[in-house]
């Protein structure tokens, strides 16, 4: 947590749910903004009203955003089990074809809230068929009770999907089995 | 599960439903679904596996990324290529029609139009079968060939077409836009509009239009017209348009 007008708001990600951490993301993600805009609207988002800065001064305002910026190095356990709503969900470090098909279309389609639905592919229920899981409306309830836990749950999960997908790209160019039509 | 490792290991039907493939769904959905055609495996078996299984399969169909030869069998199923400058009016009609649409997804009733059986007339000469079959039931036929011996009559097809389009070009108008939007409309005053309209109308019937011209009206010779050679057909249109009669 940090102070910034009297006001403590989480700065660290284990401090912050998914919800939280998504709504920031997005925020930083608006390429209309400009970075004191951004982070205007991000500490408005926790809490802090961008009236609050009009009289500030610039060079103030850049320290308390370095300063908000500043992240604790520390290793995040990999959680592999989730309750929610009386129901068990696992997740492996492992990424199936049809995982990685689900997640890229999330990435593709979803402006908003791609990390919770990223985590909803991730963690299944043993009791569920595939076709039951991979189904839209399971992957959209289950991300909306994702919301609420703790972002540092996410960060190894989006770690390992960023580190997979790069790899793929290297190594085997996509759409390389694509014929040209000339 | 056998991989192909070359385009002649690879069906025309396999090509087609290759070239079918919804590519702004994403690499991974296009990379895998093209795998389970490769394969002729469900697309099932496909999304179980890991995803860097699936990257190693990639790697070794890297010569998927060109294009099959450009060559074409000039006898297949028994049957042979007609010559593209013996084509008659509508032959030409049904390929043009099929290579405007889309000639890969086509391809296999392009093929049902280009080979043909034959036979030796009384006089010792081979005559090719008329156009007088259903090609959507013939091209069922050649879905099975290896595309490397058909893929290259798509090339021979555009090459004779340009230079058709390029010797009669008096006959044919400039190429008409897809229909105007309503942004194009607004923009737009009504005779313009109007005009565009036409000419759209003109063109969506330029081939009926042909013919309802070189039967005099009389549809019921369109059968007639239409089984004349096309270069005599556009020649006499030639003769036409430059004597005025």
């Amino acid at each position: 947590m940090i102070t910034i007008l009297n006001r403590e708001i989480p700065n660290q990600v284990d401090e912050l749910s998914i919800e939280q951490f998504e709504a920031i993301t997005d925020i930083n993600n608006d390429p209309n903004l400009d970075p004191i805009d951004k982070h205007l609207k991000v500490f408005a988002y926790l809490g802090i009203p961008e009236s609050e800065f009009w009289d500030y001064d610039v060079a103030d305002f850049i320290d308390i955003v370095k300063n908000f910026n500043t992240m604790e190095q520390k290793d995040f356990p990999v959680v592999e089990e989730l309750e929610l709503e009386g129901y068990l969900y696992k997740a492996q470090m492992r990424l199936t074809v049809r995982d990685t098909k689900m997640i890229e279309k999330i990435a593709l389609h979803k402006e908003k809230g791609y990390i919770s639905e990223m985590l909803a592919v991730m963690f299944k229920r043993e009791d569920l068929t595939p076709t039951e899981h991979y189904a839209d409306a399971h992957i959209k309830q289950k991300s909306r009770l994702i919301r609420k836990i703790n972002a540092s749950i996410a960060l190894p999960y989006l770690m390992f999907i960023a580190e997979k997908i790069a790899k793929q790209v290297k190594n085997a160019p996509t759409q390389s089995v694509e014929p040209s039509q000339s | 599960m056998h991989l192909p490792n070359q385009w002649s290991q690879v069906s025309l039907e396999q090509y087609i439903e290759f070239s079918k493939i919804d590519k702004s769904q994403g690499a991974y959905y296009y990379n895998s679904e093209a795998l389970s055609i490769l394969l002729d495996e469900p697309i099932e078996i496909i999304e179980d596996m890991d995803v860097d299984e699936m990257s190693e399969l990639l790697k070794a169909n890297q010569w998927c990324a060109s294009e099959p030869s450009k060559r074409y069998k000039h006898e297949v199923l028994g049957m042979k290529f007609k010559p593209l400058n013996k084509l008659t009016l509508f032959e030409y009609i049904d390929l043009d029609y099929y290579f405007t649409d889309n000639y890969i997804t086509n391809l296999d009733k392009v093929c049902a139009i280009c080979y043909r059986q034959s036979k030796v007339n009384e006089w010792g000469d081979e005559v090719l079968e008329p156009y007088e079959f259903d090609c959507t039931i013939r091209a069922e036929r050649f879905l099975d060939l290896p595309i490397t011996d058909v893929y290259g009559i798509v090339h021979e097809f555009l090459k004779y077409r340009d230079t058709f389009l390029k010797n009669y070009e008096n006959l044919f108008t400039g190429e008409v836009d897809e229909n105007l939007s309503e942004e194009e409309r607004r923009e737009l005053d009504p005779e313009e509009v109007k005009e565009i309209e036409q000419e759209q109308k003109l063109a969506k019937w330029s081939w009926e239009q042909t013919i309802y011209g070189l039967t005099n009206g009389d549809i019921t010779k369109s059968e007639k017209v239409g089984a004349l050679p096309l270069i005599y057909v556009f020649n006499i249109l030639s003769m036409k348009k430059e004597l005025d009669i």
